[in-house]
């Protein structure tokens, strides 16, 4: 009864109902929009550089984060292998070998970072197969692929050799000539700049053991939470191993996306305050219209609570009509942005490419299609609607039906 | 002018205290490195809180100024050649077959994993030039007598310690203990010989144990497998070039 009799309200003054929706429609379409842009252009840069190599969680031996040397690697048994893919969410686990080194070629010598890693397993997890500039990535025994930036500084032809020279595992001495047998371009320049890669058996040679690893790399489920598989590896794994999501090996990704996320906020925010005061208005002159007609309605009876409750219902039902136009119209537009992503470079301007490449982010952005940012901002819609209601509310409770009706 | 005659003697004693002092080192070292040359094998065993590792290398020396040696074991560092001339560090590397002169930058660090650094090899001060030494007392290591002198770097002397005291024992000239202080007079590190034994006809400590006290668990043990002295060599033997015949 008290549904119908909102409903036809509504219907009643189709000028003001639409107004007020639209309102909502149109600030709510901007905000979803926004957020989606930026969200998609964030989880692209994770994609580009946590899935190209970090990975989304890292396991490490207990102090190996802040004192990076062989002395503080692990030895990777089966067993730890079994509790890792034991967790949920928990997809491909891969291990590598990480140590610094001096590669020299000639009379260059510069710094690097040899990777050992497994070529079959890290295929599954990063797409380096296919960021070679030249050469392959089945790497043979003491065969090595360098980064593009390596590459360049040396003037690395096929077949070269590097000399690499550093420190092994345990007061060892490591040094040894590795040909070059690829190139890789890892769409990250620190990464070009330093990296180097062979096989994790050829890194073990290199640095005089034949089982530590440095790292354990974990590939979660698309959408699963990293932050619940470190939980539940924490409570697993012993005291020995520290375990890291890339929030913690990547701080300056995630205050990149904080800062810039924090912008966002700040516009979405505006745009709300809008919207706050667009319904705000429709409603105080509403209340203010038909005070004549809430007289009459308490005059012939009828309790304040329910007349509060179809105002309630009408400023519910208006918001979230708005509400849910601006979903069904800014999905299909995400989804189509998500398929062809937007090229932020050539919407910022000339030389942003470089720019975007040289902070290692892929300057194409596909829009976020994720559920969250709609909902999320609907729940915030509605809970708009219900605080804006305590305004006819307090009027109804104290209208004088009398003096109301007396024009 | 009774008190002055007082003072010039308490100078002359302690001059003649002085000198003492630094006869005794002078033979001491002396003892140590050979009047010309010497020719030694041994084993080094570095000592850290989770591990330990052993190699065994041969050595030659020529004076003050050339040292070179070369690893034997174990098989992966094989053949790696370290040469000292005069203040310049050399390394040759076999498995990339290349020599590497170390730039002043690497001087601090860790000789071949050890506690001792590539700086300790080098040094050229001399223990009687640079330092001034005074005798400060007598004491008995493992039942030998000992004079205990404290050695204090002369003021333009480049010398990375602050003070070193030995214990020197008085029949061999063999240097038993050694503090080594910083500018601070905090002591940093020890040297302790231990289980003498007749090399070539001379008494001296087969091994020397060097503990540096701001690590931990961590120790060098340098054990002497066999030391010659005075053996007949050329200068040419530790030229650069020379190095990757070192076997």
């Amino acid at each position: 009864m008290i549904f119908k009799i909102a409903w036809r309200n509504i219907y009643r003054n189709r000028k003001r109902s639409l107004i007020t929706i639209t309102s909502i429609f149109a600030a709510l379409f901007l905000i979803i929009l926004m957020r989606a842009l930026q969200f998609g252009f964030y989880d692209n840069i994770i994609k580009t550089v946590v899935e190209s190599y970090a990975g989304y969680v890292e396991i490490h031996a207990d102090g190996y984060w802040d004192n990076q040397s062989l002395d503080n690697s692990m030895e990777v048994d089966q067993k730890l292998i079994n509790d890792i893919n034991s967790v949920e969410g928990v997809e491909n686990i891969v291990q590598r070998l990480q140590t610094f080194s001096l590669i020299s070629m000639g009379e260059k010598t510069k710094g690097g970072v040899i990777n050992g890693v497994d070529i079959s397993d890290e295929q599954k997890i990063t797409d380096w197969n296919k960021k070679m500039v030249s050469g392959s990535f089945d790497l043979g025994e003491n065969e090595i692929i360098v980064g593009k930036g390596i590459a360049e500084y040396f003037d690395i032809r096929e077949n070269d050799t590097l000399t690499l020279y550093g420190q092994g595992y345990r007061g060892m001495m490591a040094a040894g000539k590795y040909p070059v047998k690829g190139v890789i371009d890892l769409k990250n320049p620190d990464l070009n700049k330093l990296g180097i890669f062979m096989t994790i058996e050829s890194a073990r040679h290199y640095v005089s053991s034949e089982e530590i690893s440095t790292h354990i790399i974990i590939d979660k489920e698309q959408y699963y939470d990293e932050e619940k598989i470190v939980k539940d590896l924490s409570q697993i794994l012993s005291k020995d191993y520290e375990i890291m999501t890339w929030k913690k090996t990547l701080p300056e990704i995630e205050q990149t996306i904080l800062a810039d996320g924090a912008g966002g906020l700040i516009m979405a925010f505006i745009l709300y305050i809008i919207v706050l005061f667009g319904m705000f208005g429709t409603v105080l002159m509403m209340t203010e219209e038909r005070k004549y007609e809430f007289g009459v309605l308490i005059s012939i009876g009828m309790s304040r609570i329910r007349l509060f409750g179809i105002i309630l219902i009408e400023t519910i039902i208006l918001s979230m009509m708005g509400v849910l136009l601006a979903i069904i119209l800014t999905y299909p537009i995400s989804y189509y942005f998500n398929l062809n992503p937007i090229n932020m470079a050539a919407l910022m301007g000339e030389g942003a490419d470089q720019m975007m490449e040289d902070l290692g982010f892929s300057p194409l952005a596909p829009m976020s299609i994720s559920w969250d940012i709609p909902l999320s901002h609907a729940l915030v819609i509605f809970i708009f609607s219900l605080l804006i209601s305590i305004y006819p509310a307090i009027k109804i409770l104290n209208l004088n039906p009398v003096k109301s009706m007396k024009i | 002018m009774y008190k002055l005659l007082l003072i010039f003697l308490f100078f002359l004693t302690f001059n003649i205290y002085a000198q003492d002092a630094n006869e005794i080192l002078k033979k001491s070292e002396e003892k140590i490195k050979g009047i010309k040359s010497s020719y030694q094998e041994m084993m080094i065993k570095i000592v850290r809180p989770k591990w330990s590792k052993e190699m065994i290398m041969k050595g030659w020396s020529m004076g003050e100024d050339y040292f070179a040696s070369v690893v034997l074991s174990p098989a992966k560092e094989k053949g790696i050649v370290f040469l000292k001339r005069e203040n310049e560090v050399w390394n040759y590397i076999p498995s990339i077959e290349r020599t590497i002169k170390l730039p002043p930058s690497m001087m601090m660090q860790n000789w071949m994993g050890t506690d001792f650094t590539n700086d300790d090899l080098v040094q050229r001060s001399s223990i009687t030039d640079d330092y001034t030494n005074t005798i400060i007392g007598n004491e008995t290591i493992d039942g030998l007598d000992c004079w205990i002198i404290e050695l204090i770097p002369n003021e333009d002397a480049a010398v990375v310690w602050g003070k070193l005291v030995m214990w020197i024992d008085k029949k061999d000239y063999m240097q038993l203990k050694t503090q080594f202080f910083d500018e601070y007079d905090e002591m940093v590190s020890i040297m302790t010989g231990k289980a003498i034994k007749n090399f070539d006809g001379k008494k001296l400590p087969a091994i020397i144990e060097f503990v540096p006290l701001d690590k931990e668990g961590n120790k060098t043990i340098v054990e002497r497998l066999v030391w010659k002295f005075d053996i007949d060599i050329n200068e040419r033997f530790f030229l650069p070039n020379y190095m990757k015949n070192l076997r």
